[in-house]
This record gives structure tokens, sequence and C-alpha cells, in this order.
């Protein structure tokens, strides 16, 4: 099981950052690693919501997704001119540090 | 070019997911239903949860009052919870009329001479489009005969021309689907496009009444392809799908049957997702259409009312839709009991947006409108019922679709979005389009649903309505 196995070493976000990278890398199908990525991140960024989609003219088509919706304003971030992510209650440390999770969502859609 | 009916389906054996002897079975063994039975069962919707079929057929036996009004409460109340006090609109557009079918009930079939003939230019599709915005519609869903110059590219050249028309502050911001099954490759092209749902009406489940009313050599006349068209859709990625039944073909309660096993089999071929929305429109007459004149399985006002809480019951989640074609006094009937969306100020002429100066325009229509009041008169109704009429159309542009859809209306979570969208939209509507009588009832009712919000969201609500009221526009949750 994905929840018994994995948790960050001491929650840091580069120890977050360094084990969601390894997980995706291990994934080839791109639904799976939004998949994926969606659980880890909900598990980091606690009361959070994430949900990808791929865009088709107005329609965000939803592709996966993960944690407690708050239902709220969610913030829609471009990730590449197909894919992009919604992202409800996230709070930063910094602005690097968003860069930087943005960054690793990116990676994603290289897949 | 229509694509080529799969060979599975043109097999005389292929067997399908409605079983007309077993639907029979189901009915008549519920006949006299115990009451603490029905009351078991309603409280199983009410804890939103999708009935079995022996438990719908239980429900459409129901013949005592006291219970029928039980059901209706409890319809109602399941709505209230799932998508809240929020009544969706939109309009819709008839793009072309020709067919290559000739289904006796309807009235765009092919040896119908009667009709004229008509398939709108790019020019002609713009121009309704303004005329649909002009009035404050959002939301539309586009209909086509089935024909070999409806494929699905010329699908996409209309989408792509009603999404690229705007007009002052008007645009359509959905566009749905109403068309003749395709194969999958040009659902693949309508996602591309950026559709909304797409809908398609068995019209009849009843196989041997379908085959009588779709004669053999159409297009149409296969059972399958058309039962099997919104797979095919879910298979290309489609993942908001629209079912109906056309009402008055053949009896009810069978019909009603079939809607809950088509909806049994979407969800467990595709993961729990079934139907976004569901239709049940009543036969109405049309245009030298003798069947629509005095039609065997015409459903009485009363039933009808029964159906449409007993889908709601049924299926607690999904949306129902309930069209113009039914008279102001009808609509005013059944909505409480489960409506989630209806059209209004609809032209059903192919050209009848700019046309219209009377009520029809008939020897263009399908079928006769029922309610032809204008927008701002039925939104102003909507506001003095205690709701919220609602233009949202926010769900599928924030990846709230498919799966994630469900997830939110399965558990009666959807409404804390409806809702907010709903106040946000029709503010906008509002100001922009509204007539003074119905501003001052809209504003009314805007400020008693507020209150119904806990004070953090109410004050977040609030703050867009200002950024509205500034001249902000599409603002949505």
């Amino acid at each position: 099981m994905v929840e018994e196995i994995y948790m960050f070493k001491n929650e840091s976000f580069s120890d977050f950052i360094e084990y969601a990278s390894n997980e995706i890398i291990k994934i080839d199908n791109i639904e799976e690693a939004f998949n994926k990525l969606s659980y880890i991140i909900t598990k980091y960024y606690r009361n959070s919501s994430i949900r990808f989609a791929e865009k088709f003219g107005k329609r965000m088509s939803y592709i996966a997704g993960s944690g407690n919706k708050m239902f709220i304003e969610a913030e829609k971030i471009k990730l590449s001119d197909k894919y992009f992510v919604f992202l409800e209650n996230f709070t930063f440390n910094s602005e690097k540090e968003k860069d930087n999770f943005i960054l690793l969502l990116k990676k994603v859609t290289s897949i | 070019m229509l694509s080529k009916i799969e060979e599975k389906y043109l097999d005389e054996n292929f067997k399908d997911f409605i079983d007309d002897e077993k639907i029979w079975k189901q009915l008549n063994d519920a006949v006299n239903p115990d009451s603490d039975e029905i009351r078991r069962i309603i409280k199983k919707s009410e804890g939103k949860n999708r009935l079995e079929p022996e438990e719908t057929a239980k429900l459409l036996q129901v013949e005592d009052e006291e219970l029928l009004e039980e059901m209706f409460e409890a319809a109602g109340r399941i709505k209230q919870e799932v998508y809240g006090k929020r009544i969706v609109f939109f309009a819709p557009l008839y793009i072309g009329n020709k067919c290559s079918n000739n289904c006796l009930y309807c009235g765009f079939r092919r040896d119908n001479k009667s009709i004229v003939r008509k398939t709108l230019t790019m020019d002609e599709l713009k121009d309704e489009v303004e005329v649909m915005e002009l009035a404050g519609h959002k939301r539309s869903i586009l209909v086509y005969g089935e024909h070999e110059d409806y494929d699905a590219d010329f699908i996409v050249e209309t989408i792509k021309k009603v999404y690229d028309t705007k007009n002052a502050k008007g645009e359509i911001r959905r566009v749905n689907i109403n068309a003749a099954p395709l194969d999958i490759e040009g659902y693949r092209k309508l996602k591309e496009a950026g559709i909304g749902t797409f809908q398609i009406f068995q019209e009849t489940y009843h196989h041997e009444t379908y085959r009588k009313l779709h004669p053999k050599g159409d297009r149409k006349s296969n059972y399958a392809w058309r039962l099997y068209g919104l797979d095919r859709a879910m298979k290309a990625g489609i993942d908001d799908l629209g079912i109906g039944a056309l009402f008055g073909l053949y009896d009810w309660k069978f019909e009603a049957m079939g809607l809950l096993y088509h909806t049994i089999h979407l969800e467990e071929t595709f993961g729990g997702i079934g139907p976004h929305t569901i239709s049940f429109p009543r036969i109405e007459p049309a245009l030298d259409t003798p069947f629509t004149q005095n039609p065997k399985y015409r459903v009485s006002d009363k039933d009808f009312k029964k159906l449409v809480a007993i889908i709601r019951l049924s299926v607690p989640y999904t949306g129902m839709i309930l069209t113009a074609r039914e008279t102001p006094e009808v609509r005013r009937q059944v909505m409480p009991v489960g409506v989630t969306q209806i059209d209004a100020g609809s032209r059903i002429g192919v050209g009848g947006y700019k046309e219209f100066a009377s009520a029809l325009v008939p020897e263009k229509e399908q079928f006769q409108l029922g309610d032809t009041r204008c927008l701002d008169e039925v939104i102003r109704e909507i506001c003095e019922f205690g709701w919220i009429p609602s233009f949202c159309t926010a769900g599928y542009r924030s990846a709230r679709t498919g799966d994630c859809f469900m997830n939110l209306a399965k558990p009666g979570l959807v409404h804390n979005y409806c809702m907010p969208n709903a106040v946000l939209t029709f503010k906008e509507y509002l100001l922009d389009y509204a007539s003074e009588e119905t501003r001052k009832v809209g504003e009314k009712a805007i400020q008693n649903i507020l209150n119904d919000f806990e004070p953090s969201k109410k004050a977040s609500i609030e703050k867009k309505l200002h950024q509205i009221e500034n001249g902000g526009r599409d603002i949505y949750v």
C-alpha cells in the first residue's frame, strides 16, 4: 500500500520534492503520474485539494485529483499548452517553494 | 460522412443490457407495494443512494396519495440537498432539421413534406447566437437532425462558431450537443472542440416499440448503435453524458426503468460515472405528424409528476432537465420534485431566435412548445419560488467533470459550488439583461439566499458580488 510505505523523512519540502520526483520518474503514463502525484501532494499539503486537467477549448477535462474539497476558488495554473492544475487551499512558505512545486508538476507533463 | 455502424450491432442476436421481459416482471412483481417498504426505499434515496431496479419498480407502482406526497416531498428535499435552491437555465439552438430517418413521431422525419428544411449557415448561426446572448443566455444545447450533412466535422465547426460569437457582454460559455450517435473518432473531434455534455435520447427503451417506430433500413433503426452511443462517447473521453427517453412512445413505467438500467450500465462500465443529466420530454404535437396527435401511451400530468419524482429518488445525484415543451402550469408543478435545469425563451425552429415574432414558427419546428414565456419572465417566477436562477458554467471549466463531478454529486456536496456560482451568474444577469421588475425581485432573492450561507462563505460571495457590480464578469468558484 502506497499509504503505508511513504512518508517524507522529516516532512521538509526538499524531502517531499525528492520523494515525489523519485516516484513519478518510475511512471510512463501521464494519467497515472498525475494520480500518484495528487496523492503525494495532498499528504504533504494537508487540508488542500488538487486536480489535474487537460484543456479542450473551454473544457477542462478532469484527469486526476485528490484531497478534501474546500469549496473555495481554486488557483488555476498552466503547466503546458495542454495541461492545467487547480489548487484549493494551498499555503506555500515562500514564492520559491511555490516555483519549485510547480516545476515538479510541469515535469510530469513531459512524460 | 456519417460513420459506419459497427458489425456487432448489426447482428440480430446481439444482446444489450435492456431486458424487456425482466423489466416487465419487476414491474408486475411490484404491484401493490407495502407502505413500510416504500418508506424504506425513500429513506435510502434520501441517503443519496441510487436505487436498484426492483426498488424503483415498487415506487412506480405506488398509487396511495399519502405515499405519493411523501415521495414528492422527499424528491424535492433531495434535489435541494444535492444541488441547492437553484435552477440552471439553458437554451436549445436548432442547427439543422434535415433528417435521413423516418421516425413516426418526429416532425423532422424524412417524409414530412410540410417541414421547410433548413441548415444554418455559419453567418446565420452567429446571428442566432447573438440574439440568445442579448437575452442573457450562457449555456446552450445545439440540436441537429440525423443527416450526412451533420457529421462530426460539421458539428465541430458549429461549436467553434458558437464559442467564438460574442455580443457586448454576452457569450455562450458552455455548448452541449444533442446529435445522432457518432463513432469514437467523431466524439474525439467534439471533445477537442471543448463540448460540455453529449446527449442522446434512446426515445424508447422497449425493443419492439423501437422497431415499430423506426423504419427498417433507416440508420436510427439500429437500437443498439444508439443505446451504446454514450459508451463510445465515454471511450473517446467525453465524460459528461446526457440520457433521455421520449415519454409517450411506450409505457412510461417501462421507460423509467430503462433510464435506470442505462444509468446502472454506464456506472458499472465506467467506474461509477453515470449520466450527468437525465431528460424526460413528453411527446408533443408536431406539424403533419399524426402519431403525435393522440398517442396511446400519452403520460398524464399526474403521472408525469410522479415520474419526475421517481427519477429523482432513483438517481438522487444526477441532473434532471425539464424543458419548455411543458406548459407553465406543469412546470410549476413538476420543478419542485427534483428538477435541476430548465430552458426558457427557447426557439425550436431552425433560425427561430432571429425570426421569432410570434410564439411559433411551425414549418421549421420539431414539435410545439408549451411554455413560450420569455427568459426574463421565467427568471422572475423562479425567484418568487425562493430559488436562484443559475447560468453557471464553472464546473466543466474548473475540471469538475466526469469522475470529479460524480464524487461531488453522489455525496450531495456539489451544492457547495452550485449555490455560490448560481448567485454570481445571476447577479451578472440582473445587471446586464434583466427588466427593472425582475431586477428588483432578483436582488431580493439574492439577499435572501445569502443569509443561508455561513458567515465566511457569505462574506466571500459578497466580495465577488462587489467585483461584478464594479464590472467584473465570469467570476466563479
